[in-house]
């Protein structure tokens, strides 16, 4: 039933895609019980490099194939050399990078030993395609979720309460804060050259909001519904935005996928072994294709190489503290909000544009193109603080809120945030990780 | 299984509690709200809409453009942010009063098939589905709203429109009511800054093509038209359509030909302005105050609206 749902909501946006997430389950599928099933290691090898072939080469295909070839033609170009850039202009599947790093996972777990394979390939196709988050995480690692499918489900009040709870968490923060803010400073962003720097610095910062309640709100959401099926699925956010170094912030944000670059690429570089060149070599290279694997442009290449270098830095003069300190914390924001600028520019020259509008000009007068929806942006981020910094006091995630609080605070809650989805909803914008 | 039944039905009456009591709290406060864009606009126009001789509508293009203080006889000034010809259609079919000047905005893209969609701009005016019968008829023919929400969430009605009825009704300011609806634009100077780099951008080459001829004109622009000219036939009134000025030129005479053709009275002053004098403009299509005074006074003069109506 999960796999029909599964395979239907996916469908829904473009049933030609189905067939490449059903060749992707069905390879890894293969490859992991032949890898069970030999002993010898270099047949293993072979296997793995054809999972990992299989699952590269679809989203080298279909991410980065137009990126490579605009990055070719532009490289002749800058040599004198004029080339015709031939291109296909390949449609991206959505959720291609979560799911291929899903399965590719899976492959590398059972070469490892560190998981057995499946023999049953509906619980494994499930495990691939489930639905809530199949578009834009979690990316789930079979060891946590495949169990889960496989066993029984039995419905668990606890976690139906805390599971409403959380979407409903997720939907304030995607529909009312994420998508106000982005209608509010879609203009500025996509033009900057029009803006003064003052404006394009509160544009920025209020991006950085933006995408975290979209891709926070989304994951809720999915976390959220899967806990009404009897499914748990990990953490992906952890209130990033009270993290007082870089570090602290990779430890909080997108947590499935910086976990998975830690243990799938940046252990096997070597990690902290092999000297400082090798640590900070690994560090960086993890990041500039973490940055890569957000979206085939260089910007976010760019956006991932200052990530690693801050990271380096923050190593290397050890700066990392577990103690919260408001100066760090405002610190830290400035420096990620001012990173997310090569994430949201919708090209280099605009990024560079942005960042000496925002040096050169920022003691103008803001520009405020429509009060209500600023007022309503303020609302919006109001409620989100308010929420955030209940579960920071407290030390708790918002995974088990919804457990935690007593039934006439849990119901009153719900409601107000349901007359709030009522009043200050807007118009909805697509997910913006929808597009990674 | 019980357990979370009861929760669900717990949440859904505690919502239901909350939901009306915000409807009725916000509905309080509406009531008294006569200033502001949005709900104070709307408020105003009920309140005046049977006693004026005058009424203008259409976008900002309308508010901001023509000065009907002007006029030397009542007048009230409709124009709204975004509205279109379909918010018009649903105020129109409100009036009661015999014998008004209905004058009507026309951003001629409005009219073309291929650059519009069907148009529900009108939504604006969902706090008036649950008390007022002809909106609520024009909503559940159109079926522009999400009617079966607002029936069980009173609160959707006031979507997007909360916080502007607090501000509005603890901050009331009275210069909708003095301009009798018009909103002169005064543009900051960041604003001009902004003006000056818009225009010399524009490069006027690029700019669509808007040929409108008969064949492409709008289903749903003639059908709310037809809905208008109806309303005005039964209500004896004169119907004028007008275009403003604008930097962003379209073609005017075939829009023309578009309103001689179903012989309606139509004034094309969309370039107006020969050259570009940035007092003029706020930005480049909304003229300032400066530029709203002399297309008015132009309008005015040249159209004579009607005997009884003298500049």
């Amino acid at each position: 039933m999960l796999l029909v749902s599964s395979y239907v909501f996916y469908g829904w946006w473009d049933w030609r895609f189905l067939s490449l997430i059903a060749f992707s389950t069905i390879i890894d599928y293969a490859v992991g019980l032949r890898i069970e099933s030999t002993q010898q290691q270099f047949i293993k090898k072979k296997w793995l490099y054809l999972s990992i072939g299989v699952n590269l080469g679809l989203l080298g295909i279909f991410k980065y194939f137009n990126f490579f070839i605009d990055s070719w033609v532009t490289a002749f170009s800058a040599f004198g050399y004029e080339m015709s850039p031939y291109s296909l202009r390949i449609i991206l599947p959505v959720g291609i990078s979560f799911y291929t790093f899903q399965t590719l996972s899976y492959s590398i777990d059972i070469y490892r030993g560190k998981l057995k394979p499946t023999n049953d390939f509906v619980a494994f196709a499930t495990f691939v395609s489930f639905f809530p988050q199949l578009v834009a995480g979690p990316i789930e690692r079979a060891s946590h979720l495949l169990p889960q499918i496989i066993k029984k489900r039995i419905f668990k009040y606890n976690d139906f309460k805390s599971g409403i709870l959380q979407i409903f968490v997720g939907l304030v923060r995607k529909v009312i804060v994420a998508d106000a803010i982005g209608g509010y400073i879609s203009s500025s962003m996509s033009n900057p050259w029009m803006y003064n720097g003052t404006t394009l610095a509160i544009s920025i910062a209020l991006f950085s909001f933006q995408i975290y309640c979209d891709f926070a709100g989304y994951s809720d959401i999915a976390i959220g519904t899967a806990k009404l099926f009897g499914i748990k699925l990990n953490a992906n956010f952890k209130l990033p935005y009270f993290s007082t170094s870089i570090t602290e912030f990779w430890r909080r944000w997108h947590i499935s996928l910086s976990s998975w670059l830690r243990d799938y690429l940046y252990i096997p570089l070597g990690g902290n072994r092999g000297g400082t060149f090798k640590l900070y070599r690994n560090l960086l290279l993890t990041m500039l294709i973490g940055g890569l694997w957000h979206g085939s442009a260089w910007t976010f290449v760019i956006w991932g190489g200052l990530h690693g270098i801050v990271l380096s830095i923050e190593k290397k003069f050890n700066l990392v503290h577990e103690q919260y300190n408001i100066i760090k914390n405002i610190s830290t924001f400035v420096i990620v909000s001012m990173i997310w600028i090569f994430f949201r520019a919708n090209s280099m020259n605009d990024a560079l544009l942005i960042y000496s509008k925002i040096i050169f000009e920022s003691n103008q007068v803001p520009f405020i193109p429509n009060t209500a929806t600023l007022a309503m942006v303020l609302w919006g981020l109001v409620m989100m603080f308010l929420i955030d910094s209940y579960l920071y006091r407290k030390n708790i995630n918002l995974e088990v809120l919804g457990e935690s609080l007593p039934l006439i605070k849990f119901v009153t809650f719900i409601a107000f945030m349901m007359v709030n989805l009522f009043l200050f909803q807007s118009n909805s914008l697509n997910f913006i990780y929808f597009q990674f | 299984m019980k357990k979370a039944s009861i929760l669900l039905i717990f949440i859904l009456a505690t919502f239901y509690l909350f939901d009306r009591a915000t409807y009725l709290f916000l509905l309080k406060l509406d009531s008294s709200v006569f200033s502001g864009q949005d709900v104070g606009k709307t408020n105003l126009f009920f309140k005046e809409k049977d006693s004026v001789n005058v009424i203008v509508f259409g976008s900002s293009r309308a508010s901001h453009h023509f000065n009907n203080n002007l006029l030397n006889i009542s007048s009230f000034n409709m124009g709204m942010d975004g509205r279109k010809i379909d918010f018009v259609d649903a105020l129109v079919s409100t009036l009661n009063r015999q014998g008004q000047i209905i004058l009507v905005h026309v951003d001629p893209d409005e009219i073309i098939t291929k650059s519009q969609g069907v148009s529900n701009s009108a939504r604006v005016l969902a706090n008036y589905y649950l008390r007022d019968q002809s909106l609520r008829s024009y909503f559940n023919k159109y079926q522009f709203l999400d009617a079966s929400i607002i029936r069980f969430a009173h609160t959707y009605s006031y979507n997007g429109k909360a916080l502007g009825i607090l501000k509005n009704y603890f901050f009331p300011q009275t210069k909708l009511l003095k301009n009798k609806g018009y909103e002169p634009l005064f543009p900051t100077e960041t604003q001009k800054e902004i003006l000056t780099k818009q225009y010399s951008a524009l490069n006027l080459d690029t700019l669509p093509n808007s040929d409108i001829t008969l064949r492409e004109t709008s289903i749903n622009y003639e059908e709310h038209l037809t809905n208008i000219l109806e309303k005005c036939a039964r209500n004896r009134a004169r119907l004028i359509f007008f275009s403003s000025p604008t930097l962003v030129p379209y073609n005017g005479p075939s829009v023309k030909g578009y309103f001689d053709n179903r012989q309606l009275e139509y004034y094309d002053y969309s370039n107006y302005f020969n050259y570009y004098q940035p007092e003029d403009w706020k930005d480049l299509s909304h003229l300032s105050s400066i530029g709203a005074e002399k297309f008015s006074t132009k309008l005015i003069e040249e159209i004579v609206l009607s005997e009884e109506i003298k500049y």
